[in-house]
């Protein structure tokens, strides 16, 4: 798998993920305990997400895995303030 | 070209001397990438990304203990009224010719037993977890009919809201436009239900007995007609389990005509806080994705774009969530 094979293929895990989000939304609607389970899993897959993809680009940094636990952290406590109401 | 240099010193000594340059570049670098630094804007910086988090978590607690504190400032509120739902719901029925239906008290604290036992047992559906029918409770309130039905909906925010749902689902539509009713009731009733805060509306329809009308009935045939959605689209029963974390149903509170509604609806305050924050990261990564693409510039972080998509996707999904109102 060449350079640019890898990163439409992690691109493509990455898309996959955000679609499944939506669809999640809208399956599970009127579920919020479920609802609350998913955000906290693809706030998590996210933050996976970019310390492999960073990593196998080998410029892994504190500053990068930081930089995605915090939007990870932020897009969860949004999705959370939304769904506690 | 030590010259040129010696001259370029110069003008960055003037322009660092320069005060209101300086502050206009700071400015500017809150909301853009620097191109010297190879950064994010100061906006989009690890210490500002820890703010946005605390910041969300301070202000959804304060939305928890300001409805407790001050419910006339912030608190659960809809515009859903008895008075506009019956408008509403002749309003449509004279678009198709049909006759209005009467306001019935007797129908109406029917549909408010409803709702009540909906909180009560955390369910919502038109049959009970333990059985109990529509029919129950309007035979409870020795309603004796020939034709009843009932519509649901919760979450809505006006009345016209609640009546175009209806309007807009063919089962409902069918309860709305049914030529059989002759009276209507109706239960605008706040509480719990599977732990979240919810405005029920519940609408029953009614065909009272009359006593030619019984004279009518032969034996081998149904004296009533139970119409509330039709068997294949009535949805399954979503009751709380026994052993979840839920608190008991707290006590419903009826809409009385005329209550202090709070100035500001929470659930209207947190669907707006979130859309705002998150909307606010959204354009600055947005503007750090063009500037640096302007520019040319290559930072060390991590894939602005990537970020910027989850966060859109994020929106939407708060979105999908917070479109207010479902039907049953």
């Amino acid at each position: 798998m060449n350079e640019k094979e890898r990163h439409l293929a992690e691109y493509l895990v990455f898309g996959v993920l955000g679609i499944a989000l939506l669809i999640a939304f809208i399956a599970f609607r009127e579920n919020r305990g479920i609802l609350r389970v998913i955000s906290g899993l693809e706030s998590l897959l996210y933050v996976l997400w970019g310390i492999i993809h960073h990593s196998r680009e080998d410029r892994l940094s504190k500053e990068i895995v930081s930089e995605y636990i915090l939007l990870g952290t932020f897009v969860f406590l949004l999705l959370l303030t939304a769904l506690s109401i | 070209m030590s010259k040129d240099l010696s001259k370029r010193d110069d003008l960055v000594v003037d322009w660092r001397r320069d005060y209101h340059a300086v502050e206009k570049y700071r400015f500017i670098h809150r909301f853009l990438p620097s191109a010297e630094e190879n950064k994010r804007s100061v906006l989009l910086s690890t210490k500002s990304l820890i703010v946005y988090c605390a910041l969300v978590l301070i202000i959804t607690g304060l939305f928890r203990v300001i409805p407790l504190i001050f419910p006339n400032v912030l608190g659960f509120a809809t515009n859903i009224n008895v008075s506009d739902l019956l408008t509403e719901t002749n309003k449509k029925r004279s678009e198709f010719g049909l006759s209005s239906l009467k306001y019935s008290n007797t129908l109406s604290e029917a549909a408010k037993k409803k709702a009540e036992h909906m909180f009560q047992n955390n369910y919502w559906a038109h049959v009970a977890p333990d059985g109990t029918e529509p029919w129950d409770f309007i035979l409870g309130e020795n309603y004796d009919y020939i034709y009843a039905g009932e519509n649901l909906a919760k979450n809505f925010n006006t009345s016209g809201d609640v009546v175009d749902a209806w309007y807009n689902s063919p089962s409902h539509k069918e309860n709305l436009l049914n030529k059989n009713y002759t009276e209507m009731g109706f239960a605008i009733v706040d509480g719990k239900l599977n732990g979240y805060e919810t405005t029920l509306v519940v609408q029953m329809f009614g065909k009272p007995r009359l006593p030619v009308q019984v004279a009518e009935v032969s034996e081998d045939k149904p004296a009533v007609e139970m119409n509330p959605v039709p068997a294949e689209e009535t949805p399954e029963v979503v009751p709380v389990p026994a052993d979840s974390n839920v608190e008991p149903a707290a006590k419903p509170v009826y809409q009385e005509p005329g209550a202090v509604k709070p100035l500001m609806d929470v659930r209207m305050a947190s669907r707006w806080l979130t859309l705002i924050m998150g909307g606010f990261v959204a354009f600055l990564l947005g503007l750090d994705v063009w500037y640096s693409s302007k520019k040319g510039i290559i930072k060390l972080g991590g894939h602005t774009i990537v970020h910027l998509s989850f966060l859109i996707l994020a929106l939407v999904g708060i979105w999908i969530v917070l479109v207010p109102g479902s039907i049953l």
